[in-house]
């Protein structure tokens, strides 16, 4: 009975959480038995040694693919791609934070701890089947980002940011757990498969119940990827928290929501796009007008990149709104070219910034001559600038073009024109960046020391490296992210 | 007087409005707190009357877990509370506006 | 079941809610009045009492309300354990053996950082 069971329940199949567990279990010991004060190195090394290890795991198992835990969860290409570009962001956030944290007076083990707590909730979203296990998983992520957000305890703004993050985040609990209520209450079941058979069947005479559930479950996925009007609270947990944070929650987390967001529905609503699209049109519109129109008036690098993560997000729900596989392609595409280009522009913001205890900061005042000054340096944030912008030859503009031609080609002509548009406004945000360090002269005399690490230096090459490789050659990562999607419908 | 599904349907839908009203309009954190609480037990009662009505036990099983989220979600709730209550001497939401959007 | 089989429950409701308010009534009626400064200490005889009782609680009683909230709320999916723990076997034995796992080092974490220290 005991090995049936087992068998059935095709446990293996989970083997990268399973050693994630192991691993974060593993750290904690490390981090109790370390020396006060002393353990942040140790628990940073088992962390690291650990991510390795989830990804060998992943990849030991990438030809079992299938249902697990009787259907609760399904590992597909799609799970496959998120868990490789969740486990190296990750990897690459732990691995540079190191100096920065005792920069930001925040040298705790809890805050490795976290950053892998959250990756768990993160890989039980990208693999659910199962409303129960995306609720778990994104509860998970949330509340070890609430901790990350108010790690820097002294700080008012980092409290501030982490308590208007909580409340939003948990006022967004109690919606997703009505919504899924009302979903379970109309079709007897959590599972998605389940609720796309009785979509399917009584797609014409739906009940309002069902209506409603899904817009709660709607609202809910606009709070975790900040959507306009629900994106009140990103900029402020954005600003508040510790800036490693920030690049994490600003690229990790939203993959993560991205794709539990396709999943369900694609999968577990996807007969009812047609009754959606108005919604999300002008959620897409408004996302992608608003976020622009307030990053215009920032004074904050750091603030700048919050809003303009909104109106990104905004292009992701135009791809997403095309429900068809070049959509979620190129929404994969774009996660991962984010993730490069958003990381690589806030550890040069962590290089640049003037005074790390200072409750506001990262003004665009401290890169002015930076050309001059660190030429290498200014000419990554340039190459990282253009690319959020969407210039040819960076990545980003590869990544637009996905999403756009993608919106065109199902007939959303009016909202890539839109899109286009928002894409010329944010230039301005963007080249100010550009225009302060090469064509602003140099104030010596406010010019504070540039904080380096080796870590930092190295990540922030990678990222432009491969912003300008993908740039020039973007087929192999398209064709990585169409395979990924194959699956899926 | 028979007690429906509907009656559990509509009780849980107040409860789960004097929830939401509750987060909107009060300024104590604690409070707002309670509020988010209402919210999820008037969502947990829905999914018993559900899985009750459709002699299906998963709704039941989804409580359990609710339960517990809702429990981690107070735990780091209440420590943000207190972390927040050193450094500022309050704990009315009204305070915080060093952030503006 | 329908509510008609709650009626016994109702009658003990009223009767006992009735008798409660009966007798709460009656000694306000019936018993002696005598008002003088001892009477409205807090304290009839015995302590002086110290300053006001409405005082904030010390952020010690936070964290104890953290810890016994989240370890408390465990306890809900061992009681279904239990109860089927003949037909579970040894797979929910296993299963549970590793939540319990997971929840020890949680223990140990907890008491290693000294929150569980009064002091």
């Amino acid at each position: 009975m005991f090995d049936n069971l087992i068998a059935g329940m095709h446990v293996g199949r989970i083997l990268p959480e399973i050693v994630l567990v192991g691993v974060v279990l593993l750290a904690i010991l490390t981090d109790v038995i370390s020396p006060r004060g002393k353990s942040t190195g140790p628990v940073r090394l088992v962390s690291l040694a650990g991510l390795i290890g989830v990804l060998v795991a992943t990849i030991l198992k990438k030809d079992d693919f299938g249902q697990a835990f009787g259907g609760m969860v399904m590992i597909d290409g799609f799970t496959f791609f998120f868990r490789v570009v969740l486990t190296f962001i990750t990897f690459i956030i732990i691995y540079v934070s190191e100096k920065y944290i005792g920069l930001a007076k925040i040298r705790i083990a809890e805050y490795y701890l976290m950053l892998l707590l959250a990756l768990f909730g993160m890989m039980l979203m990208v693999m659910a089947n199962d409303l129960l296990i995306l609720f778990l998983g994104i509860e998970t992520m949330s509340i070890c980002l609430y901790t990350l957000v108010g790690m820097s305890r002294h700080k008012a703004s980092s409290n501030e940011g982490a308590l208007k993050y909580f409340l939003l985040g948990a006022f967004t609990t109690g919606f997703f757990v009505y919504g899924i209520a009302l979903i379970y209450g109309s079709t007897g079941s959590t599972n998605l498969t389940d609720i796309m058979v009785y979509f399917r069947t009584v797609n014409t005479a739906m009940p309002v119940i069902a209506w409603a559930g899904v817009g709660l479950i709607l609202i809910a996925f606009a709070f975790k990827t900040s959507l306009v009007p629900f994106h009140w609270w990103s900029p402020d947990a954005y600003e508040g928290a510790p800036t490693t944070i920030t690049a994490f929650m600003s690229t990790a987390p939203k993959a993560a929501a991205f794709a539990a967001f396709i999943r369900v529905f694609y999968v577990g609503f996807g007969d009812l796009s047609s009754g959606l699209e108005p919604v999300l049109w002008w959620i897409a519109v408004l996302t992608m007008t608003v976020g622009n129109l307030i990053a215009l008036r920032q004074d904050s690098v750091k603030r700048m990149l919050a809003f303009s993560s909104i109106t990104h997000a905004g292009y992701l729900v135009v791809a997403l709104l095309t429900w068809e596989q070049m959509g979620a392609s190129a929404i994969l595409f774009y996660l991962v070219v984010y993730a490069i280009m958003n990381i690589g522009a806030f550890l040069v913001a962590i290089a640049v910034n003037r005074d790390e205890s200072d409750e506001k900061g990262y003004s665009y005042e401290d890169y002015r001559g930076l050309g001059f000054r660190k030429p290498i340096l200014a000419f990554a944030m340039m190459i990282f600038m253009l690319s959020l912008t969407g210039i040819p030859p960076t990545a980003g503009f590869f990544g637009k073009y996905y999403i756009f031609s993608a919106a065109v080609k199902s007939g959303f002509v009016g909202l890539a024109v839109i899109g286009v548009l928002n894409s010329a406004v944010s230039v301005y945000y963007y080249l100010r960046v550009i225009i302060m360090m090469y064509l602003k002269e140099r104030d010596e005399e406010k010019e504070a020391p540039i904080f380096w690490a080796g870590e930092m230096v190295s990540i922030m090459f990678i990222c432009v490296v491969l912003v300008i490789v993908i740039g020039i050659k973007p087929d192999w990562l398209l064709s990585i992210a169409q395979a990924s999607v194959s699956g899926l419908m | 007087m028979e007690l429906t599904l509907n009656h559990y349907l509509i009780l849980s839908a107040i409860i789960f409005a004097i929830g939401v009203t509750g987060v909107l309009t009060r300024r104590n954190v604690l409070i707002i707190l309670m509020s988010v609480e209402l919210m999820l037990n008037s969502a947990n009662m829905t999914l018993i009357a559900f899985s009750h009505y459709l002699q299906n036990i998963d709704g039941m099983v989804f409580v359990f877990f609710t339960m517990t989220v809702a429990a981690a979600e107070v735990g780091i709730g209440l420590a943000i509370v207190v972390t927040m209550f050193r450094n500022k001497g309050t704990i009315d939401v009204g305070n915080f506006n060093l952030l503006k959007g | 079941m329908t509510p008609n089989d709650f009626l016994p429950v109702l009658i003990t409701f009223f009767v006992v809610g009735g008798f409660a308010g009966i007798t709460l009534i009656a000694t306000h009626i019936l018993g002696p009045k005598r008002y003088s400064k001892e009477k409205h200490d807090i304290y009839e005889c015995g302590l002086d009492y110290i300053g006001d009782s409405r005082k904030p609680f010390s952020v010690k009683f936070y964290l104890v309300a953290v810890l016994f909230v989240i370890f408390d709320l465990e306890v809900v999916f061992m009681y279904p354990w239990a109860v089927n723990f003949r037909h579970l076997g040894l797979f929910g034995f296993v299963s549970m053996g590793i939540f319990l796992v997971i929840l020890t080092v949680g223990l140990l974490y907890e008491w290693k950082k000294g929150a569980l220290e009064w002091e």
